[in-house]
């Protein structure tokens, strides 16, 4: 038995014994899972996968476990394997403890989802937004991505909040590493700070820390592999990120908004502007929507995308989604003849597009 | 293309731009709670899991309702101001993101206070007809 398949039956064992635990039980098992298919209308890979042959690689599955240990101190942790990462292996997406000093301080240990973005801490689950995965020009975490989320910081985190009325306040300083698919970030110190309302969530994020060039769980970093860091050489340049994020719904129309200005010290070339706009309207069980998105480098190496999608409420816990994006980008400015210090990638085609793109998705979401 | 897809994308999203009276809920606490009642903002805090003791500092486990009880969502719709979906999605976000842990549910009203009857450090809302003397009301749903 592979470790795929036994991973999914010890999946299933446990949920079926435990996923709807009693009152009396102090752990709790629940997990999600999206099965996705994507193809687009170019030969050109967009971010390392889909292309005309289509993928099914936005495929992922994810076991959560809560163990509350005492009314002060309990451990969460998620195994997630996703089609993107090493062909579906099993990993720890994140696992930490959290200490609650009071109801409004704690203290979260150990490898601690990024928190600084809209939808970086349940980036895999597709169940929470509408299209059928993420805003690749902000959220992209492949080599060559914009850079400005991480999957998870290993490290230790604070964890404030205040509800002095209708509105909860939430400021999460955070100190660590966090590994990339390029690299490593060392010493990433940075802080969340958000105000979630009934209808309206605005998150902002600041980090900064130094970027090591491989290393990372990729295999980026190799002269003439990815051709985006390898002149960083042997610097470990410092990297900062700045975000702003909203959401919000008034009555049936729901919009989403982000920014994020990513900087390289001594590597202005590379730093990035990436963000999207979000208009969706719920008709029942149907949630249409439209989205513009922009990846934007000093080097000159752009992408723009419009998405067109509908969400679809199947059951309680099940949705379909179906999106249509269409892609256009630009190469970097030529600063050598050949390429902005060689690198190839026109936005988000890491070998490089002459083509405008259609890409279209279908995607199931589930919780369980 | 690219303009000409603008367009029609604006067009295809204007286009679609063109939705009881309740029993009264109350909620329930042991009759050995030392809190003779709790205001509105600390049960919300409660049952959106950012809270977990009394107001006097002792600590507390709720209960939830299932989400096609009416008791249920009369409540949240007071409370919470949350629909189920939206509650749904809320705790989704706090469990798969490992910061919070979702309230048990129990199923129904008779369930609730059982359970609360039985738990000094419990608490739960149940229909207020259904209130005896084996748990104490601390806050009633106007």
């Amino acid at each position: 038995m592979n470790k795929t398949l036994r991973f999914v039956v010890a999946t299933l064992m446990l949920c079926s014994g435990s996923a709807f635990s009693g009152v009396e039980d102090n752990i709790k098992i629940g997990g999600f899972a999206s099965a996705a298919y994507a193809v687009s209308d170019s030969v050109d890979p967009y971010s390392e996968r889909i292309d005309e042959d289509g993928s099914w690689d936005e495929t992922r599955l994810a076991l959560n476990i809560s163990a509350k240990i005492s009314n002060k101190l309990s451990f969460a942790g998620q195994i997630l394997m996703a089609g993107r990462e090493n062909n579906f292996d099993a990993h720890a997406d994140w696992a930490f403890g959290r200490y609650k000093f009071s109801d409004t301080t704690s203290v979260l240990f150990g490898k601690i989802k990024y928190p600084s973005t809209l939808f970086s801490e349940f980036y895999d689950v597709g169940y929470l937004y509408p299209w059928s995965s993420t805003p690749q020009e902000l959220y992209n975490l492949e080599v060559g991505g914009s850079g400005a989320v991480y999957e998870s910081v290993k490290g230790a985190s604070l964890l404030f909040t205040m509800m002095p009325d209708e509105i909860e306040y939430v400021f999460q300083p955070f100190v660590g590493n966090a590994d990339m698919e390029d690299g490593t970030m060392k010493k990433l110190v940075g802080f969340m700070v958000s105000a979630n309302g009934d209808n309206f969530q605005v998150k902002v994020g600041y980090n900064q820390g130094e970027f090591h060039p491989g290393g990372g769980h990729g295999d980026g970093g190799e002269e003439g592999e990815e051709g985006v860091f390898h002149d960083f050489d042997d610097e470990t340049p410092d990297k900062e990120t700045w975000n702003f994020g909203a959401s919000g719904e008034l009555g049936n129309l729901v919009g989403y908004v982000e920014y994020a200005r990513i900087k390289y010290d001594g590597f202005s070339g590379l730093d990035t502007d990436a963000g999207y706009a979000t208009l969706g309207y719920r008709i029942n069980k149907f949630l249409p929507h439209i989205t513009f998105a922009s990846f934007e480098q000093d080097n000159g190496r752009e992408q723009e995308s419009v998405t067109l999608g509908v969400k679809y409420a199947l059951t309680d816990n099940a949705s379909l989604k179906v999106d249509w994006s269409v892609i256009d980008t630009q190469p970097p400015e030529e600063d050598d003849g050949e390429g902005w210090h060689g690198i190839e990638a026109t936005g988000l085609f890491f070998d490089g597009t002459d083509d405008e793109v259609n890409i279209v998705y279908l995607t199931l979401d589930v919780l369980f | 293309m690219f303009n000409q897809f603008k367009k029609i994308s604006f067009t295809v999203l204007l286009s679609a731009l063109c939705t009881s009276a309740m029993a009264d809920v109350v909620v329930v606490a042991h009759p050995s709670a030392s809190d003779a009642s709790i205001i509105k903002p600390v049960i919300k805090k409660i049952y959106l899991g950012r809270m977990n003791t009394f107001p006097s500092g002792s600590p507390l486990v709720a209960v939830e309702q299932p989400s096609d009880s009416p008791t249920m969502q009369e409540f949240h719709s007071k409370v919470t101001k949350k629909t189920p979906d939206q509650l749904r999605s809320y705790w989704a976000k706090m469990v798969l993101s490992g910061k919070g842990i979702k309230l048990d549910v129990l199923q129904g009203n008779a369930a609730v206070k059982a359970w609360v009857a039985s738990h000094p450090d419990g608490l739960g809302y149940i229909d207020a007809s259904q209130v005896d003397d084996s748990v104490k009301v601390v806050y009633t749903l106007k």
